[in-house]
């Protein structure tokens, strides 16, 4: 994605919400980039379904402003914004078949008869069920009904489709193939998507970036690979993926490159968040557990010693637990391949190493 | 173990007592439909089947004050129905679509006032109000009256179904351009057609039922076929009367039957 | 019927009640409002007024204050009212007869009601609305009718007399017609749906897996139901109970047609206050207005009583 030169298709400009007792969002802004995939992600409770209702119109900004193409759209209610929506579950039109479901937005925007009949066909198609126009929503699988949703929500061509966790009802296999299939439809019809999700892999897989949001606040911005391998701050290493965390002192920073002490003495090199952060900062080393690897106790590379505890099998992976003085409980990921047997026993010393640049310093 | 669990919830004697009960309920009913083909003229003494009350019914001079009668009886209680449940849809929409708001405990009671005031109580009122006002008792103030009370009979069911709706397809509606008017009429109500149609068969039976605010607020002229029947029965239960009530339980059970389907289609 | 329906659950959260007609619920509730204010709020406000009016003969009122409605209901001041005042039993006895009348069409309703309700609400799903709706089918027929026919029943020379000697089980007839046991039938019959369905929708509520708890615990049928399902359905009979005993209070229908004279009831007396020769319309409008006060009261323990139980 080239961001820079991308048109801003929704900008988030300071936005708030308090309701009596709780602040759902504090001062949030942002910009979400034309035909951008755009995922919010963060636990229950986050803000980020209030964040999307709040684009949608379904719920008014107690301060802020949310522009969409370069227009403020806080003032416009739901049914004068061009955004459409898709809903977690059961909002199809029960009293509706699939294609009545599909046209009812071209219907009310008073569209001529006949693009709107060439139009949810092509909706129809675009989701495959096209064979499925007579029926009725209660006749369709839980997958089927999702896909007429999006199809609805697409056909009047909005300027942004807002998705909020439409996959969760789903069961996992539908949702591994939808994932597939809704990155495509994006691709396909080049309409900016602003997805709602708590579930990380959803969210790593399909997004172009990804905002992680937690208690009100955007904690930060980027794309999936920046975001898992440089989270900025504890809050998203924690939530995105498994990761180590150690207590420890920075020693020293230079340029990116810095120097860690962990509680037991350990040194070990690593990247920081921040350039500015100053020697002697109490923080957390982060490493993630497929990062750390196995050898021998007496492997000059290592960086660890420590005793294996115990094995968690986990068909593709197996985790191995490990004690060391750095750390009660370190999780290191091994790999199940052919060649990779570990021939480990509970109770046996090991050596650690670590991935160059795969250990990150977080300040308190 | 589905067995076991259904010999814990039963309790002997219970099913004798439910079939007196249905015994206590429709002995009456059954005996009057029957002896309203009773030929014999004393009602008392079986003389053979015949139609001759309902020819009566239909055709005696005597009895065009009945036809008058069923003609009030159900103009009034169309009209009464068809007020009270458009007033009660709105209020419906009012109550059940709104947040928490200051006198909303208020408005429910008020909107279920009729329920709460022993019938005999709002017949006085009635009456008294209009006779302080000047306005003349008969075919008006009859209806008035009728849509009062009819307005928490269609509000019940039609709240109830309400609750069901999920405001998700509100939302969805208006997210996809429809108007609140739209809203309306192309998503509530067809999701609410079940619950109004069973609100206005009820408002429509509870107006053709009434006796005793009608009796007080009619006037003098003006009768209903609650008030005919009444004053008919004080002279002694005559066979006419017996096939009028006939008649007229006959369409109460093709009503209920309705309600019935209608409430178990919108189930579905 | 009200009770019915359980109080209204406020949305559960702010957040959905994202109604498009939440904004405009004032002009929705307005047509309801007005029509319930201005033809039965103001109407018994006005009934109020009128109860402390001077009577005319011939029906209607002067417009003079006087109390002399309520004190003719509670005192006897001789023929021309200057005997000292002594306490004046007519009234008070028939309110205190249509009380008893009442409670013991209640007491009756709820235990035929209970065994019938609870028989219904644990059929299996296919046939329990065929029960209930044959329960239900008898409250759609007009009351008028429903008591005229019961009336034909039980006269002296009506069918069921008439059987019940063909059968040999009686020499003479029973005398029902007139007594208290025709009221009480009567009102049992007026009122019973009423009894059935709030008990019936809370038996429905109810989970049998606990009375299989107290079962597995050694307790015994009955004792199951007396300590694990009747305080479970208590709310429903209770509702039961208010929505027969309220509208028995002022029945006029089943004491009028087959209560006769001596069984005269509050509803009696007050429609004589209108309709009869001893038209006195301030007294007719005090005696509602007593009906009122004491219905009003019982359905404020009753909300009171329920308040607590939601506190609870």
């Amino acid at each position: 994605m080239n961001q820079s030169n991308s048109q801003i298709a929704i900008g988030l400009n300071g936005i708030s919400k308090k309701y009596a007792e709780v602040t759902a969002l504090h001062d949030v802004s942002g910009a979400i980039y034309d035909n951008e995939f755009f995922t919010l992600l963060g636990p229950s409770g986050c803000g980020k379904t209030t964040m999307l209702r709040i684009i949608a119109g379904f719920e008014s900004v107690t301060s802020g402003e949310v522009v969409l193409y370069g227009q403020s759209i806080s003032d416009l209610p739901a049914n004068k914004r061009p955004v459409n929506t898709v809903f977690q579950q059961y909002s199809l039109f029960p009293h509706m078949t699939v294609a009545e479901n599909v046209s009812f937005g071209l219907q009310m925007q008073a569209r001529d008869l006949d693009f709107t009949r060439r139009r949810t066909a092509q909706m129809l198609e675009l989701v495959q069920l096209d064979s499925y126009a007579k029926r009725k929503p209660a006749q369709l699988s839980g997958g089927q009904q999702q896909r007429v949703a999006l199809a609805r929500a697409l056909a009047p061509e909005p300027k942004v489709l807002l998705l909020d966790e439409p996959l969760s009802a789903l069961d996992l296999k539908l949702r591994q193939s939808m994932r597939v299939e809704l990155k495509q439809i994006q691709q396909q019809t080049g309409i900016t998507f602003v997805f709602v999700t708590h579930d990380q892999e959803e969210a790593l897989t399909m997004s172009d970036r990804i905002a992680v949001m937690s208690e009100g606040r955007v904690q930060q911005t980027g794309d999936a690979h920046s975001i898992y391998t440089n989270p900025s701050n504890l809050f998203v290493a924690d939530f995105i993926g498994e990761t180590n965390k150690l207590d420890g002192v920075l020693v020293d920073s230079k340029e990116g490159a810095a120097v860690c002490r962990l509680r037991d003495g350990t040194v070990i090199s690593c990247s920081v968040n921040r350039s500015d952060i100053a020697a002697n900062t109490n923080g957390t080393l982060c490493i993630r557990p497929e990062r750390l690897g196995i050898t021998a106790v007496d492997d000059p590379a290592a960086v660890f010693g420590g005793e294996v505890e115990r094995f968690h099998f986990l068909g593709t992976d197996t985790q191995v637990v490990i004690k060391t003085s750095a750390s009660d409980e370190l999780l290191v990921r091994v790999q199940n391949t052919a060649n990779n047997q570990l021939g480990l026993q509970p109770g046996d010393r090991v050596g650690l190493v670590v991935d160059t640049a795969s250990a990150a310093f977080l300040e308190e | 173990m589905a067995q076991a669990s259904e010999s814990i919830k039963r309790y002997p004697g219970f099913l004798a007592v439910t079939l007196f009960c249905l015994l206590v309920l429709y002995l009456p009913l059954i005996v009057v439909m029957v002896y309203s083909f009773n030929d014999s003229a004393s009602i008392t003494r079986w003389g053979g089947f015949s139609f001759r009350w309902y020819q009566e019914v239909f055709q005696s001079a005597e009895n065009a004050k009945f036809k008058s009668a069923t003609w009030n009886s159900i103009t009034i209680a169309l009209m009464a129905a068809i007020t009270a449940t458009v007033i009660a849809t709105s209020a419906a929409l009012g109550m059940i679509r709104s947040g928490q708001w200051r006198g909303k405990a208020s408005s429910f009671a008020l909107i279920n006032l009729p329920l709460m005031v022993p019938e005999i109580v709002t017949a006085v009122a009635t009456l008294i109000f209009f006779s302080a006002i000047g306005f003349k008792s008969g075919y008006l103030t009859i209806l008035i009256a009728h849509c009062v009370f009819c307005i928490p009979f269609a509000y019940l069911p039609i709240a109830a179904r309400l609750q069901g709706v999920e405001t998700i397809y509100e939302q969805a509606a208006m997210d996809l351009y429809a108007t609140r008017w739209q809203t309306f009429t192309k998503v509530l109500l067809p999701l609410l057609a079940p619950g109004i149609i069973s609100g206005f068969l009820l408002a429509f039976i509870i107006s053709l039922d009434d006796f005793i605010i009608t009796n007080f607020v009619k006037g003098a002229g003006v009768e209903t076929l609650p008030t005919a029947i009444f004053g008919a029965v004080k002279q002694g239960i005559k066979p006419n009367i017996m096939a009028i009530s006939t008649l007229m339980l006959l369409v109460s059970v093709c009503f209920v039957t309705v309600s019935y389907l209608v409430g178990r289609r919108g189930q579905r | 019927m009200a009770a019915l329906a359980p109080a209204t659950p406020a949305n559960p959260s702010p957040v959905m009640s994202g109604s498009a007609f939440d904004p405009m619920r004032r002009r929705l509730l307005l047509p309801a409002w007005l029509m319930i204010g201005f033809f039965l709020v103001l109407p018994v406000l006005m009934m109020l007024v009128y109860s402390f009016l001077t009577k005319e003969f011939r029906g209607g009122v002067i417009w003079e204050f006087s109390a002399a409605s309520y004190d003719q209901f509670f005192f006897d001041r001789g023929l021309f009212g200057d005997e000292p005042a002594r306490i004046e039993w007519t009234y008070i006895t028939i309110f205190w007869r249509s009380i008893v009348q009442a409670f013991v069409a209640t007491v009756i309703c709820l235990l035929i009601g209970f065994p019938t309700a609870y028989f219904i609400a644990t059929r299996p799903d296919s046939t329990r609305n065929i029960w209930l709706f044959l329960v239900t089918v008898p409250y759609w027929v007009n009351l008028l009718i429903r008591t005229v026919s019961m009336k034909f029943l039980i006269r002296d020379n009506g069918p069921l007399n008439e059987w019940l000697m063909m059968a040999g089980l009686i020499d003479s007839p029973i005398h029902l017609i007139n007594t208290n046991i025709a009221v009480q039938l009567g009102l049992f019959y007026s009122y019973l749906p009423f009894m059935v369905l709030p008990i019936y929708a809370s038996v429905e509520r109810f989970n049998f897996s606990l009375a299989e708890a107290a079962a597995d615990l050694y307790a015994s049928r009955w004792t199951i139901l007396r300590r694990v399902i009747l305080p479970a359905v208590k709310p429903g009979i209770i509702a039961g109970c208010i929505l027969v005993f309220v509208p028995s209070l002022g029945a006029f229908l089943a004491p009028d047609l087959l209560g006769g004279a001596k069984n005269f009831m509050i509803g009696s007396l007050i429609e004589e206050q209108f309709k009869g020769n001893a038209g006195n319309w301030p007294f007719g409008a005090a005696c509602s207005m007593i009906l009122l006060s004491m219905v009003l009261l019982v359905l404020m323990l009753y909300a009171r009583n329920q308040a607590r139980a939601g506190v609870q």
